[in-house]
């Protein structure tokens, strides 16, 4: 019984670390290119960006799974309800754009899934950079520009790497509850390791598979934190 | 034929005009000292001049060749092989602090100038022991006393070959009893001919190193002359006179 349940529920851990592994992947990126957007020198843009992140870190993680998932659909039934009338040639465009959108929601819950939280973790992500990247003293890339160097050399060469120093830790929080909240995805039905274990109270009232979830988080959250130590120790070899 | 040439450069930081016009030129090996009181916009003129600052109005050449025309820059890409022949010593020296000395040193040789590493590497060492450093090559800039960590400072600025020197207050950030030992490596500098601008406190050395000393004040160079005019005693501008004599203190 025991080996079957932790195969079982191994089965479900391994969406568990598809979420999060993929997560990490895009989020990582657009986290990076979102940052710019918040330091952006054009005001509008910068408005725009803070704006966004503003809403997407004010709201919770859960409802932004059910809009993404849910949301596109009810547009389409939203405009298909709406009287023929009322969709006159000024908002033609816009029938058209909820149309597309509506097109989506034939979309994978999976795809949902990574959609939500990708642009949540990507925003949370963001606020790290932004932190870390202010810090560097102007010097340093004066002294990059005098030296002859590209603005991009200059970024990757120089800033990016005194910023991975500099925000290894709140990453590794936001990382760790990375972890725990990929057991959101479940509010739109996607399978992963606390679903897997559910499945064994719906069928015979088990409930020890529940609480026996909290070991694979454990252990996962347990190596990352040796992981990230791990990096730390191996930046240490200098200060700022 | 100077080297560079700065012909009527004006700054504005809002409303509030650091330089008011100046212009100077400076002949290849020569050494000037630029001096004046806090806020006469000697860094911000030194700035200007490699573009770390945007000029208002004014033109600045190197070699002939254009880094502003009337205000108006060339594009980047046509100015960086210009800008990269002016090598420069920040007040806070500017390492980088997640690379050794002989990264720090070899990085832009190597990535801008596309030096071989291992010639890199061998220029470096020469440098380093130039500035007698050699036993701090593996070392990283937080292990270095600021003396040490600015004399790396100028080793990484002359591993790019450059054709003139700026040095922005080079011993400003430093301990007295660590100043000695940058300028004794500025002076070795100044012997092997380096054309160098140097924005300093330091009198005696201005005096002691420089061709000609330039005096600012208030965004005006208002003396450019030798050592021996501008500080003798019977130099008949007040402002001068006023200005040094807090130094004899």
């Amino acid at each position: 019984m025991f080996m079957s349940v932790t195969a079982s529920l191994a089965e479900g851990f391994l969406m568990t670390l598809k979420i999060f592994g993929l997560t990490l992947l895009f989020a990582l990126p657009l986290g990076l290119i979102i940052s710019f957007g918040s330091m952006s020198k054009v005001r509008i843009i910068k408005w725009i960006v803070k704006a966004f992140v503003w809403i997407i870190r004010g709201t919770p993680l859960m409802l932004q799974l059910i809009i993404i998932y849910y949301g596109p659909g009810l547009a389409g039934e939203w405009a298909k309800a709406m009287p023929a009338e009322e969709f006159n040639a000024i908002i033609l465009p816009l029938r058209y754009i909820v149309a597309w959108v509506s097109s989506w929601s034939v979309f994978d819950r999976f795809i949902a899934v990574m959609i939500a939280f990708t642009i949540n973790y990507a925003c949370y992500f963001s606020e790290i950079f932004r932190g870390g990247i202010e810090g560097i003293p102007k010097g340093q890339y004066e002294a990059g520009y005098v030296l002859g160097m590209k603005k991009s050399q200059v970024f990757f060469k120089i800033v990016l790497p005194q910023v991975i120093k500099r925000i290894i830790p709140p990453m590794s929080n936001e990382i760790i509850t990375l972890v725990k909240d990929t057991s959101l995805a479940r509010v739109i039905a996607v399978y992963e390791v606390i679903w897997s274990a559910q499945v064994y109270i719906k069928r015979g009232g088990l409930i020890w598979p529940l609480f026996y979830t909290g070991v694979f988080y454990l252990l996962f959250s347990g190596i990352l934190t040796l992981l990230f130590g791990w990096i730390e120790k191996k930046l240490d070899y200098y200060h700022s | 034929m100077p080297i560079l040439e700065a012909i009527n450069i004006r700054k504005s930081f809002g409303k509030l005009e650091v330089l008011k016009g100046i212009s100077l030129s400076i002949e290849p090996r020569e050494v000037i000292a630029v001096i004046g009181p806090s806020g006469s916009g000697k860094s911000t003129f030194l700035r200007c001049l490699n573009k770390l600052e945007t000029i208002n109005d004014g033109t600045i050449k190197l070699d002939g060749e254009i880094i502003a025309e009337n205000a108006v820059y060339p594009p980047e890409a046509q100015l960086r092989p210009v800008l990269k022949k002016m090598g420069m010593v920040f007040q806070q020296f500017n390492l980088f602090p997640h690379k050794s000395v002989l990264q720090n040193i070899i990085e832009a040789p190597v990535c801008v100038n596309n030096v071989p590493k291992n010639e890199a590497v061998e220029t470096a060492k020469k440098l380093l022991s130039d500035v007698g450093l050699s036993e701090k090559i593996n070392n990283y800039p937080c292990e270095l006393s600021g003396g040490q960590q600015q004399r790396v400072a100028i080793a990484r600025a002359l591993a790019m070959n450059p054709e003139i020197m700026l040095f922005d207050e080079p011993t400003s950030a430093l301990d007295p009893e660590l100043t000695g030992e940058v300028l004794k490596v500025i002076k070795a500098l100044a012997a092997k001919n380096m054309t160098m601008i140097i924005v300093t406190h330091e009198m005696s050395f201005a005096k002691e190193v420089a061709d000609r000393v330039v005096f600012m004040d208030e965004g005006n160079i208002i003396a450019n002359d030798t050592p021996d005019k501008i500080f003798s005693k019977d130099n008949e501008t007040p402002r001068i006179q006023a200005f040094l004599r807090k130094f004899e203190g």
